[in-house]
């Protein structure tokens, strides 16, 4: 049979060929093969109606609004990712937050030796000393705070504790109420970092010889007050 | 591609990147028939592949910055269509649904009945086919691409491909046999 010989699969490989070029099967090589051979006749008849299909058959188009939709979720994954560094940031100012609360109060309660140095400086005189206020923008009564273990006025102007100090006053003012208002993944996520700090803090005022539980200053940020905005 | 489509492309390329809805809008117009067209294609589905569709604009656009303007931007919109498509069948796959297994239309009028007709055997076809032979077929023969861009949108060899191609259409001539789907034969004039 004709089909068998070489002819047929020269004739596969031209169809082929023309096939990959995009190039007219009505081809005269192709077409005298063809006229002379059944197989290669309807397999040329079945390449032709399949390509004939694939040019008749209708362009699949979307539905009016595609356009409309991918703005509408490209706003939706914005306002997913601004929210999602909003809560990050808020994680980390509350971090810091927790951290600066735990401080502030242990370099309030000052050992005695740094009150004694402060006496021999000349800087308490008087039963009651103004301490430094920092400006941060509103006012602030005179702050009168104990020692731990010799009950003198504490009025050393000590940097970094002013440095603290300055911290807590802007944090227990302007910084906390944002904070109340985080989602709930965030608070969830802060819960066991405030956790952590909590631990940790106390543990080291425990550990601090100078310091005794009844005097020991209440934290002025704390994690569980904060409301959850759904 | 002349050097002032190239530019206007570029233009809304950089608008996009900077949150421009109105360029958003123009390069969805550009695209959506092509890209809608081939999840289709793809999918047998229409609402999977309008959403696939949307998917594909909206990582696009978010990841605008990252394209290399040196590539073709078609070329990488289709591969990013074609990794929406992959992971809308890797999902179907865990969940099979029989409806989903070819679109038919309700709302038939007699004037493109035929075409109607040829679309739904050509696409039940199609469905017959191993994926990456159906996406390399219709990317060939009803987008006509090269096989060059194929494979890079594919991310395979050219020879990959193009026994992809040629195995596609040995398994739809068969097909087409089988169901007796010729000109010759006057199912469709
Ligand atoms: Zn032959």
């Amino acid at each position: 049979m004709r089909h068998a010989d070489g002819n047929c699969s020269d004739f596969d490989r031209r169809l082929q060929a023309n096939l990959d070029r995009r190039i007219d099967l009505d081809d005269d090589v192709l077409a005298e093969h063809a006229a002379t051979c059944e197989p290669c006749r309807e397999l040329l008849e079945s390449y032709a109606s399949l390509l004939d299909a694939v040019r008749s058959c209708e362009r699949p188009e979307p539905a009016c609004g595609l356009a409309d939709r991918v703005c509408v979720g490209l706003g939706a994954r914005r306002r997913r990712g601004e929210s999602r560094w909003k809560g990050i940031a808020l994680s980390a100012v509350a971090v810091a937050a927790g951290v600066i609360a735990a401080i502030v109060p242990w370099f309030r309660s000052a050992p005695p030796s740094v009150a004694s140095r402060a006496d021999h400086a000349g800087a308490a005189h008087s039963s009651v000393a103004e301490p430094y206020v920092p400006v941060v923008g509103r006012s602030r009564a005179p702050m009168v705070s104990k020692t731990a273990s010799s009950g003198a006025t504490e009025s050393g102007p000590d940097a970094v504790r002013d440095l603290f100090e300055t911290f807590a006053e802007q944090l227990s003012a302007d910084a906390l109420p944002p904070l109340r208002q985080v989602n709930e993944i965030t608070a969830v996520g802060l819960r066991p970092i405030a956790a952590s700090f909590g631990s940790a803090f106390s543990a080291l005022r425990n550990s601090l010889p100078v310091l005794r539980d009844d005097e020991r200053p209440k934290p002025q940020a704390s994690v569980p007050s904060m409301r959850l905005i759904a | 591609m002349t050097p002032n489509a190239r530019n206007e492309l570029d233009s809304i390329l950089t608008q996009c990147a900077l949150g421009d809805d109105s360029a958003v809008r123009d390069l969805v117009r550009r695209y959506e028939g092509m890209v809608f067209g081939v999840c289709y294609r793809m999918l047998g589905h229409r609402q999977d592949a309008e959403d696939a569709a949307q998917e594909t604009f909206v990582r696009a656009v978010r990841s605008i910055a990252n394209f290399n303007r040196s590539r073709r931007f078609e070329s990488w919109l289709l591969t990013i269509a074609a990794n929406r498509c992959r992971t809308a069948l890797a999902a179907r796959a865990r969940r099979p649904d029989p409806t989903r297994l070819c679109d038919t239309v309700a709302d038939d009028s007699p004037d493109d009945h035929a075409a109607r007709w040829l679309d739904e055997e050509l696409q039940r076809a199609l469905g017959g086919l191993k994926n990456e032979h159906r996406q390399a077929f219709v990317l060939f023969h009803e987008y006509e691409k090269s096989y060059g861009d194929i494979a890079e949108i594919m991310g395979c060899p050219i020879g990959t491909i193009k026994t992809w191609v040629h195995r596609a259409r040995r398994e739809l001539i068969a097909q087409f046999r089988s169901r007796e789907l010729t000109r010759s034969s006057g199912a469709w004039t």
